[in-house]
């Protein structure tokens, strides 16, 4: 209904994954990348994150905070709205495909719910800590870089659970793809990547906070699900009429 | 159809009256942007714990209304059934953000008031400064919170607005709910609790009550099971 065909089903009388559905899973998850780009074009960078006194000092002078990690939440919800409809458009059968797909789906509304708070601590309460330091008189200066501190490290506990939610969402996602090829199987395997990344960048920030060895994990968590809906969104475009699973 | 809108309906209507209620025990005297003023009033203030309980059930109530009335538009298939899951989606991490919300002002911030309240002079300054820090944590989860339930409104609203299964005024009414809730996200993650916030905030309060109204009317007029009856457009 609404604009949706129905999932056609092949000789066997399987169903296949829903091609709209694929579609529009693929362009959000590359539309999710394409504006935490710009997000990340506007947010300060240089120092150690990890070295506190310097990024402090750096964020306190940065302007357009609120907006910059509004849009950075946005990028975010677009990226979870896509694996949400991909979940749901590979159209899987009842029974262990169909519960594995909605604990997938709370695993991303955790996720999402994470994303949120992480971006509440470090949108608005990081911001106004930092800058409460920055304008402190000398006698209040320690008690303020504590408080900020405290800002920050929430900020990387929100980072780190969120990586674990969405990884275990990522992972789950693979494994149905890999297993029902109800989409491209590679792209099961890029989501995997991408999974695996979240779970490595969520333990080393829960370990040692934004730490340069969290860089390569999180590379692999941010870019493979877009280069994965890109992959979706061709196939699915290209093959109209046909099985995914090619 | 007819016995689930009521259920949304009474949800939205009733969370209205505990809203009222806890809002009555919440001290509002003191200009939630003098810090000061307002730590000394809140360290003063009992029944603080049960208070904030109170403004969490009304925000569950409200989210299971909606959640309800996003069933009830019997969405499962195509582009309006994957809205519907995304709608139940942010509703649920609403939820999240509002339990946030309510633990923050709820404990920490109480806590954080009481121990700089109590505290010899030496300590003031850190104590004061590790609750605005709760102040701060208290006004970015209800800026996030806002911001989900907007989206969550505004996805609700597009269901109401293309089916017509509930009367489409209802999906204006959700719409301009939802767009609120976005104004008031922003102003307090840019500002905080500040006085302008307090009309946008008035306005959401009503929104969900109202829409429960209309429902209810909705569905009154709605022909019972078993008799021929039109439709609800």
């Amino acid at each position: 209904m609404n604009g949706i065909h129905a999932s056609p089903s092949d000789a066997e009388g399987r169903s296949e994954a829903d091609r709209t559905g694929l579609i529009v899973a693929g362009a959000l998850m590359v539309a999710g990348l394409v504006l935490l780009m710009v997000a990340t074009l506007f947010h300060p960078g240089g120092p150690d994150p990890n070295n506190h006194a310097a990024t402090f000092a750096l964020y306190a002078k940065s302007t357009g905070w609120t907006a910059d990690h509004l849009v950075q939440f946005v990028a975010e919800a677009i990226s979870a709205a896509g694996l949400i409809v991909l979940f749901y458009a590979l159209k899987l059968p009842d029974g262990m495909p169909k519960l594995a797909v909605r604990a997938g789906v709370v695993s991303v509304g955790v996720g999402l719910a994470l994303v949120a708070a992480g971006l509440a601590v470090d949108g608005v309460v990081l911001k106004r800590a930092v800058d409460a330091w920055v304008s402190a008189p000398d006698a209040e200066k320690a008690a303020r870089f504590a408080s900020a501190e405290t800002a920050r490290w929430l900020e990387e506990a929100f980072t780190s659970y969120q990586g674990f939610a969405l990884g275990a969402a990522l992972i789950a996602l693979a494994a149905l793809i890999v297993w029902t090829a109800r989409a491209p199987r590679p792209i099961g395997v890029l989501l995997a990547l991408a999974g695996f990344g979240f779970l490595v960048t969520g333990w080393i920030v829960g370990e040692s906070g934004f730490a340069p060895e969290r860089v390569i994990p999180t590379y692999l968590a941010v870019f493979s699900p877009p280069i994965a809906g890109a992959w979706l969104l061709i196939s699915a475009w290209r093959m109209p009429h046909r099985k995914l699973n090619g | 159809m007819r016995r689930s809108l009521f259920l949304a309906a009474g949800l939205l209507i009733g969370s209205f009256p505990v809203f009222v209620v806890a809002a009555q025990f919440h001290p509002h005297e003191a200009d939630p942007k003098n810090h000061l003023l307002s730590f000394t009033q809140y360290a003063h203030w009992s029944g603080w714990t049960a208070d904030h309980l109170l403004f969490f059930v009304y925000w569950a109530i409200a989210l299971a209304g909606v959640v309800v009335l996003i069933d009830v538009l019997d969405l499962r298939n195509g582009i309006a059934g994957t809205v519907a899951r995304l709608g139940i989606v942010a509703a649920g991490a609403t939820l999240v953000l509002s339990a946030m919300r309510f633990l923050v002002d709820g404990v920490v911030l109480k806590r954080a008031v009481d121990a700089w309240a109590s505290a010899p002079a030496a300590e003031q300054a850190a104590r004061f400064a590790s609750a605005e820090l709760a102040r701060w944590m208290e006004e970015a989860t209800i800026s996030y919170q806002s911001f989900l339930f907007g989206i969550t409104l505004i996805l609700l609203a597009g269901l109401v607005l293309w089916t017509a299964r509930v009367p489409r005024t209802l999906g204006y009414l959700l719409a301009a709910g939802g767009v609120d809730y976005l104004v008031i996200g922003w102003i307090l993650g840019e500002v905080g609790l500040a006085p302008q916030g307090a009309i946008p905030s008035i306005v959401g309060e009503l929104v969900t009550p109202i829409v429960g109204l209309g429902l209810l009317i909705a569905a009154w007029r709605m022909p019972r099971p078993g008799s021929m009856g039109g439709t609800l457009k």
